[in-house]
C-alpha cells in the first residue's frame, strides 16, 4: 500500500526527480573526475576516463525510472502525449473527426439514454432485482392485452397463501383532485395496500408511510403519502406538511408523510398522492364499483407487485402462483390462464415488447447508420493522413521501429480521438433526449432522463468500436508500404485507393438509405396533414364540463345525466349538437367484442365502438353510404350504425342493412357510414356507433358558429342544476395538431439524420477525389502535356473515383427500398415506393456529388504541366 | 566494463544497506567504500548502483536528501530507514546460513 503511494508521489513529481537524479550523476562524474585527476592526469583525461567509466547514463536513467513504472506503461503514455501533439498540428482534421464522431456518439448515445430509462430501469425501489410483476393471464380470445390484474379479494388471498414473496403489493391508479382542481386538471393518485412503501423499501424524505390499523376495510381512514415533487411544486415544499388535512376530491384527508425524492411511483406516470386503498370508500362513498371493487372476488383490477424470498427464481413464485390462483378462482367459478411473473422494467412485460422493438430497433439502425457512416468517413480521412504521412512513417521504420509499434502509435491516435468524442458524446446525450422530449411532447417526464454507469459504459464500448473500425484499417494499411518505395518516390499505392474507393461506396450506400427514410417520413406526414380524416376537422369545437368530484358517485351521476338530457332535448340549440363519449382524435377508444349469429363465442373478436347521437354524424359530416342515422328508439332496440371497413369485411359485397351481430346481445345494423379516423390517424377498425346512453355526461361536438349559443345554454343548464360545474371549449384542430407531433419529431429527427448523413457523404467523396487528384497529380500533368484535352483529364479523374459512387447508388437503392417497408406503419398510408421520395433523394444526392466532385475535378483541370512533372 | 564479480541477485542492496549503517552516503560514497573495503574486488559501476538505489527508495528501505558534501557540493545522501534495518538484519542472517552452506557444500569431500 505504503509502495504504492511511494509509486504515486513519484508519478506527479516525475520530472524533479529526473532533474535530481540527473544531478547525481553529474556529481558522481566529477567525484570521479577528481578521483582521476588526483592520481596525476590531466583534466581532459580525466574527463574522459571518467565518461567512459561511467558509460551510457541515459541507458542508466531509463533504468532507474524503470524502477518506479513499467516500461510499457511509460511508452503508452508517451505514445498519448505524441498522439495529442499529432492531433494538435492538424486542428481543420482534427476538428472535423471530433465534430462528426460526437455528433453520431451523441445521438446514439442519446437514444440508448431514453432507452434505458424508458425500457431498461426497474422501479426506483431497494434491491430492485427481487421486485417482480405478478400478471394475470385472461382467458378472454380478444381484447388489446392478454394479462390483466387481480380482484383485491384474490391479492388477500395470495398474500396470505403465498410463501415465495416477503412482501406483496397491490396497487391502482385514480384520477383524484387536489385542492382546488377541476376535472381538467386532475392528478393521478396510486391507490395502494398498506405495506406498499415497507415492501418496495422507499423512504420518507418526511412523517411516516402508512400503518396497519389504515388499511383496515371495515375502517377508513383518509390518509395519505404526497409524491415529493408534488409537495415541492404544490405544497411549497412545506416542512409542517405533516399532519395537514388537504381536500381530495372534496373529502378532507390527512397528509401523514411525503415519499423520498427519487420515487415516483410503479408506473411513468407522475402520481401526486399515495392512498390506502380502504380510503377509497371514503373519497368515492356511494360508488358501486368502489364498493365493488375493494370487496368483491370477481371485480377487477388492482395490480399486484411482490418481493421474491432471496434466492427464489420467478418460475418458482409461478409455479406456487398459479395453483393458489387455480384454487381461487375455482371457488369462485371463474376460469384461469394462468400467472406471469416479470421483472419491474418497462422492457420485461410481454406486451410492451413488441411495440418498442419496433419503434427502438427502426432507431437504433438510423443512428447505428449514422455511426458507421462517421466511421467510414474518419477512416478515409485518416488513411489520406497516413498517405501524407507516409514519409514520417517510413523514416521512423527505416530508424528501427516496428510495424506493431507503428500501428501501435497510430491506433492510439485514434483512440485519443474516439475516447475524446465518446466524452463529448455522453456529455450531449446528457442535454439531448430531456430536450427532444421537452419539445415533442410539451411536458418534462417524471422520471429523471440521465446517463448513468450502463450508457456510460454503452458510450465507451460505442467509442472503442469506432475506433476499431475507423482506426485499426488505416492503421495496417498505412503501414503496409515498403519503406523503400516510399522514400524514394510518393508514388500512389494502389491497394490503399482500393479501400478508400470501398469506403465511399459504403457511404454513399448508407446516406441513401438514410434520406429515403427521411425524405419516406417527411412525405407521410405531409400526407397525415392533407389526410381526409373522413371527417369535418375545421370549424369545430367540442365542449366538457367539468363537474364537482362528488358528482362522479354512481347515483349524482345517473341523476344529473338524466336531467341534463331532459334540458337537451327540450333546447333545441342543444339538441343538435353530437353527443360523444369520446372525443375525435382523442387517441382513446373503447372497444368490446362481437360475433355473427350462428358463431361459436370462440370466433369472438374485437370491435371499436362509439357512443353517439345523431347529431355526431351530421356536426362531423360523416357521410351515410346506406340506411338511417340513429334515433333515441334504437337504445332500447340496440340498432346500431357500422362503419365501411366493418362492413366490407364481414359482408364483403352486400348491404349490411338489416344484418345482425352478437355484442353482449342481438344487435340490428341500421345505417352504414363512411369511414372515419375518430378514432387515431392510423388505420380505421371496425367500428360500431351505438346511441349515447341516458346516464352519462357526453362532450358536446358543435359547429363553431353555433359555439356561442350552445356555451350560453349549458352554462344556464349547469347555473340551474349544478352551479359548481363549468364549460370548457376546445377546437377538434387542436387534437389533430397533437396526434401529429409524434410523427413531426421523428419526421424532423429522421431529416435531421439524413442531412447529417448527406454531410457526411459530402464530405467524404470531397475528400476521395481530392486525394486522387492530389495522388495523380504527375500523372495528369504527364496526359495534359501529352496533349490530353480538359474533358479527358475530367473523365479520367472521374472515372478512376466515380465508380464507387454508381455503386453506392445501385446498392443503396435496394437497400432503402427493403427499409422502408418497415417504415410502413408510419407513413399514414403512403407507399414505401413513393416515386416523388426517391426522384428527389437521387436529385438532391446528384446535386451534391457534382458540387463535392467539381472542385477536385478543376483542380486537375488547373495542373500546369510543367510544374507538375518538376513536383518533387 | 569492469563491473564487480557477478552478484548473487539481492545482494547489491544488501552490501549498499549494509554500507549505510555507518551513516548517510551519496552513492559515489558508497561504490568508493565497497572498492575499498573488499580490496578492490567490489567494484560498483553506476549502472547497477543508481537503479538499485532507486529500487530501494521504491520499497522504502532507504530515504534521500539533499545536503552539503565534504566538498561543499550539493549531494544526494541516502541513509537507513527502521524498514531498511529490519530488512537487513533478515537478509544478513538468511546471508550467513547460505555461505555456510555453500562453504560446507564446496569444502565436502
Amino acid at each position: 500500500m505504503l509502495g504504492l503511494f511511494r509509486q504515486l508521489k513519484y508519478w506527479f513529481r516525475r520530472s524533479q526527480h529526473e532533474a535530481e537524479l540527473a544531478e547525481e550523476m553529474k556529481f558522481h562524474r566529477d567525484m570521479k573526475v577528481q578521483e582521476l585527476r588526483a592520481k596525476g592526469l590531466t583534466s581532459d583525461e580525466a574527463a574522459r576516463a571518467a565518461a567512459r567509466e561511467v558509460g551510457n547514463t541515459s541507458l542508466m536513467r531509463e533504468e532507474s525510472r524503470a524502477v518506479w513504472l513499467p516500461v510499457w506503461l511509460e511508452s503508452v503514455w508517451q505514445d498519448l502525449v505524441y498522439a495529442a501533439r499529432m492531433l494538435g498540428r492538424q486542428p481543420v482534421f482534427t476538428a472535423a473527426a471530433l465534430g462528426a464522431l460526437t455528433l453520431s456518439i451523441g445521438v446514439n448515445t442519446s437514444l440508448f439514454t431514453l432507452f434505458n430509462v424508458v425500457a431498461l430501469r426497474p422501479w426506483p425501489v431497494k434491491v430492485p432485482r427481487q421486485v417482480v410483476n405478478v400478471q394475470n393471464v385472461m382467458a378472454r380470445p380478444f381484447g388489446d392485452h392478454s394479462t390483466s390484474g387481480f380482484s383485491l379479494a384474490e391479492y388477500r388471498f395470495l398474500k396470505q397463501e403465498s410463501k415465495s414473496f416477503s412482501g406483496l403489493i397491490a396497487m391502482r391508479e385514480e384520477t383524484v383532485r387536489l385542492g382546488d382542481e377541476t376535472a381538467g386538471r386532475a392528478s393521478l393518485a396510486q391507490f395502494v395496500t398498506g405495506n406498499f412503501f415497507e415492501v418496495l423499501g422507499v423512504p420518507m424524505a418526511l412523517g411516516r408511510g402508512f400503518l396497519e390499523e389504515e388499511d383496515q376495510l371495515n375502517n377508513p381512514r383518509a390518509v395519505g403519502v404526497l409524491d415529493y415533487s408534488t409537495w415541492r411544486s404544490r405544497f411549497g415544499g412545506d416542512p409542517g406538511i405533516v399532519g395537514r388535512v388537504i381536500k381530495v376530491d372534496t373529502v378532507p384527508l390527512t397528509i401523514v408523510g411525503v415519499a423520498s425524492a427519487g420515487f415516483t411511483g410503479t408506473t411513468p406516470a407522475t402520481h401526486a398522492l399515495y392512498v390506502p386503498f380502504p380510503a377509497l370508500a371514503l373519497l368515492r362513498p356511494g360508488d358501486k364499483w368502489a364498493a365493488g371493487f375493494l370487496r368483491n372476488p370477481e371485480d377487477c383490477c388492482a395490480y399486484i407487485a411482490g418481493r421474491l424470498v432471496p434466492h427464489l427464481s420467478q418460475e418458482e413464485a409461478k409455479a406456487e402462483l398459479e395453483v393458489l390462483n387455480k384454487q381461487f378462482r375455482a371457488a369462485h367459478g371463474e376460469k384461469t390462464a394462468g400467472v406471469l411473473i416479470s421483472g419491474t422494467s418497462f422492457v420485461s412485460k410481454p406486451e410492451a415488447r413488441r411495440e418498442l422493438r419496433m419503434m427502438f430497433t427502426l432507431m437504433f439502425l438510423g443512428v447505428s447508420m449514422i455511426l458507421l457512416l462517421t466511421c467510414a468517413n474518419v477512416g478515409n480521412l485518416l488513411l489520406a493522413r497516413a498517405a501524407a504521412r507516409q514519409r514520417e512513417l517510413a523514416i521512423r521504420r527505416s530508424i528501427g521501429a516496428g510495424r506493431w509499434r507503428i500501428v501501435r502509435q497510430l491506433v492510439t491516435e485514434s483512440l485519443l480521438l474516439a475516447l475524446a468524442a465518446g466524452g463529448m458524446g455522453l456529455a450531449l446525450a446528457v442535454w439531448l433526449p430531456g430536450f427532444l422530449l421537452r419539445t415533442a411532447f410539451d411536458e418534462v417526464p417524471s422520471f429523471a432522463i440521465v446517463p448513468d454507469l450502463t450508457v456510460t459504459l454503452y458510450a465507451c464500448g460505442l467509442s472503442l468500436i469506432s475506433c476499431l473500425i475507423f482506426g485499426v484499417l488505416p492503421a495496417l494499411h498505412g503501414t503496409r508500404a515498403a519503406e523503400a518505395t516510399v522514400l524514394s518516390t510518393s508514388a500512389t499505392v494502389s491497394h490503399r485507393f482500393r479501400l478508400r474507393n470501398l469506403l465511399l461506396g459504403i457511404q454513399v450506400t448508407i446516406s441513401v438509405v438514410l434520406l429515403v427514410a427521411a425524405a419516406l417520413l417527411f412525405r407521410g406526414v405531409q400526407e397525415a396533414a392533407t389526410l381526409d380524416p373522413g371527417f369535418r376537422v375545421r370549424g369545430v369545437s367540442y365542449l366538457s364540463l367539468d363537474l364537482p368530484a362528488d358528482m362522479y358517485q354512481e347515483n349524482n351521476l345517473r341523476r344529473f345525466s338524466q336531467q341534463l338530457r331532459s334540458e337537451i332535448d327540450s333546447s333545441p340549440v342543444v339538441r343538435e349538437a353530437g353527443l360523444a363519449a369520446l372525443v375525435p382524435l382523442s387517441n382513446s377508444r373503447h372497444s368490446t367484442g362481437f360475433r355473427l349469429p350462428g358463431e361459436t363465442e370462440e370466433k369472438t373478436r374485437p370491435v371499436v365502438f362509439h357512443r353517439v347521437s345523431a347529431g355526431y354524424f351530421s356536426v362531423l359530416g360523416i357521410r351515410f353510404l346506406a340506411g338511417r342515422s340513429l334515433q333515441p328508439s334504437d337504445r332500447e332496440s340496440g340498432s346500431i350504425v357500422i362503419n365501411e371497413t366493418m362492413a366490407k369485411r364481414y359482408w364483403p359485397g352486400e348491404s349490411p342493412v338489416g344484418k345482425t351481430i352478437i355484442s353482449g346481445k342481438p344487435r340490428l345494423v341500421v345505417g352504414l357510414v363512411a369511414d372515419a379516423h375518430t378514432t387515431s390517424l392510423d388505420e380505421v377498425d371496425p367500428t360500431f356507433y351505438e346511441p349515447f346512453p341516458p346516464d352519462q355526461v357526453p362532450t358536446f361536438l358543435v359547429d363553431d358558429a353555433r359555439l356561442p349559443a350552445l356555451t350560453m345554454a349549458l352554462n344556464e343548464i349547469l347555473r340551474q342544476r349544478e352551479p359548481r360545474g363549468s364549460v370548457r371549449a376546445r377546437s377538434l384542430s387542436e387534437n389533430l395538431e397533437r396526434s401529429l407531433t409524434g410523427s413531426r419529431v421523428g419526421a424532423g429527427i429522421a431529416g435531421g439524420l439524413g442531412i447529417l448523413a448527406l454531410g457526411l457523404a459530402a464530405i467524404g467523396t470531397f475528400g476521395v477525389f481530392s486525394f486522387a487528384v492530389q495522388q495523380q497529380t504527375r500523372e495528369l500533368g504527364l496526359r495534359m502535356a501529352l496533349g490530353a484535352r480538359p474533358s479527358q483529364v475530367a473523365r479520367f479523374v472521374l472515372r478512376a473515383s466515380g465508380l464507387p459512387l454508381l455503386v453506392g447508388f445501385a446498392i443503396g437503392l435496394p437497400a432503402s427500398f427493403a427499409a422502408a417497408q418497415l417504415l410502413t406503419s408510419q407513413l399514414y398510408g403512403l407507399n414505401p415506393a413513393d416515386p416523388l421520395t426517391y426522384a428527389a433523394v437521387l436529385i438532391l444526392l446528384a446535386i451534391t456529388g457534382f458540387a463535392a466532385v467539381t472542385v477536385p475535378v478543376r483542380r486537375a483541370l488547373k495542373i500546369d504541366p510543367t510544374v507538375a512533372l518538376r513536383y518533387e | 566494463m569492469r563491473d564487480a564479480p557477478e552478484l548473487l541477485p539481492g545482494t547489491l542492496e544488501m552490501l549498499i544497506l549494509k554500507s549505510l549503517t555507518r551513516g548517510p552516503m551519496h552513492g559515489y560514497g558508497i561504490a568508493q567504500y565497497l572498492k575499498q573495503i573488499s580490496d578492490d574486488v567490489l567494484y560498483v559501476g553506476e549502472s547497477s548502483l543508481y537503479p538499485a538505489l532507486q529500487r530501494l527508495l521504491k520499497k522504502g528501505h532507504v530515504r534521500a536528501e539533499w545536503a552539503a558534501s565534504d566538498n561543499n557540493r550539493r549531494a544526494r545522501y541516502y541513509s537507513l530507514t527502521r524498514a531498511g534495518q529490519k530488512q537487513l538484519a533478515g537478509e544478513q542472517e538468511e546471508f550467513d546460513r547460505l555461505i555456510l552452506a555453500i562453504h560446507k557444500v564446496m569444502h565436502a569431500s
